[in-house]
């Protein structure tokens, strides 16, 4: 698996719609981050403007379902919402029966088989309001999707796990 | 574990019964919200079915309303029904979506995944169509009587079904 990391959903999104240019399914495509409430609304903080303007969820999610087919809003205890969308909404569904009080690394270790340490790093940075994007696959895909990726330079982290 | 639906004209009527149901002790768990939503330039909306001028919604208020009660909500693409929202339980039955279910559209998902009738998962998703909002409760039968004698005295649900 790749997980790359990006500042904000605008990257994360050119990011997965390279990935798919690139012939990758939904089913093997996965965006993460944090959400927030504010005032009845739910917003999105990207990590890289310096006014960290908000963005109401009704955008990112449009976005994302031009790419994907679904995406899921959960609550998580200690952590705020979580914005996920592709193979990740499998995981939510085991998330509401159960995993969900674990927080996030339960999440991250237990559906996705990212390590404890890993899972720690990968929620720290959806704590700060970046963006994950997950790619499974093959091993040949992983390694084609990690070129894709590193071409593309708008990670700031990029890990093959 | 047995389904009953009831169906609403709008979000906050839906909304209200949920509350109804859950100030009631019925396990929020065990609650489902289902309903449309569109897209619109870069935004999603959901529309209400009960105001003449049918305002829309930012996805980002109901979203936040729904999530004071149920613990996700889902927003979904699917081939030749749009965009539905979902909260609650239901959300598992959405995660077979990934697999391929979503071509058969909404009514498969209720009766393969949701586990109700063929009929009822037709008119439900007919329901949904017109931009009526479905709650379905969850439970065994003591639950569901209870869950439908909160729903009827509330008194907001256009149909509700029978268990």
């Amino acid at each position: 698996m790749i997980v790359g990391v990006y500042a904000s959903h605008d990257k994360a999104i050119v990011a997965l719609r390279k990935l798919q240019e690139s012939g990758y399914m939904p089913g093997q495509l996965s965006i993460l981050a944090k959400a927030e409430l504010v005032n009845n609304h739910i917003h999105v903080r990207p990590n890289d403007s310096l006014e960290k303007a908000e963005v109401s969820i009704g955008v990112v999610a449009g976005a994302i379902l031009g790419v994907l087919p679904g995406l899921g809003i959960i609550t998580i205890p200690g952590l705020g919402l979580l914005l996920g969308a592709g193979a990740w909404i499998g995981a939510f569904g085991g998330a509401y029966l159960g995993f969900l009080t674990g927080g996030i690394v339960a999440i991250l270790t237990t559906a996705m088989g990212i390590d404890e340490t890993n899972g720690k790093k990968y929620e720290k940075h959806l704590n700060e309001g970046k963006f994950l994007v997950f790619v499974q696959g093959n091993e040949d895909q992983i390694k084609l999707a990690h070129d894709v990726l590193h071409t593309l330079n708008l990670h700031l982290d990029l890990d093959v796990h | 574990m047995k389904t009953i639906a009831a169906v609403y004209d709008s979000h906050e009527k839906a909304i209200a019964a949920l509350l109804e149901l859950k100030k009631s002790g019925f396990p929020t768990t065990q609650l489902s919200l289902l309903g449309k939503a569109e897209l619109k330039g870069k935004h999603i909306y959901v529309k209400a079915n009960d105001t003449p001028e049918k305002v829309e919604m930012s996805i980002g208020i109901i979203a936040g309303t729904i999530l004071g009660i149920l613990t996700g909500v889902g927003i979904f693409a699917v081939p030749g029904v749009g965009i539905l929202f979902g909260a609650g339980a239901i959300l598992g039955a959405f995660a077979g979506l990934q697999g391929g279910i979503i071509a058969g559209g909404i009514a498969v998902i209720l009766s393969t995944n949701v586990g109700m009738d063929e009929a009822d998962a037709i008119r439900y998703e007919q329901h949904l169509n017109e931009g009526k909002f479905i709650i379905f409760a969850q439970g065994d039968e003591p639950q569901l009587k209870l869950a439908q004698q909160i729903l009827h005295a509330h008194g907001l649900a256009i149909e509700i079904s029978p268990t």
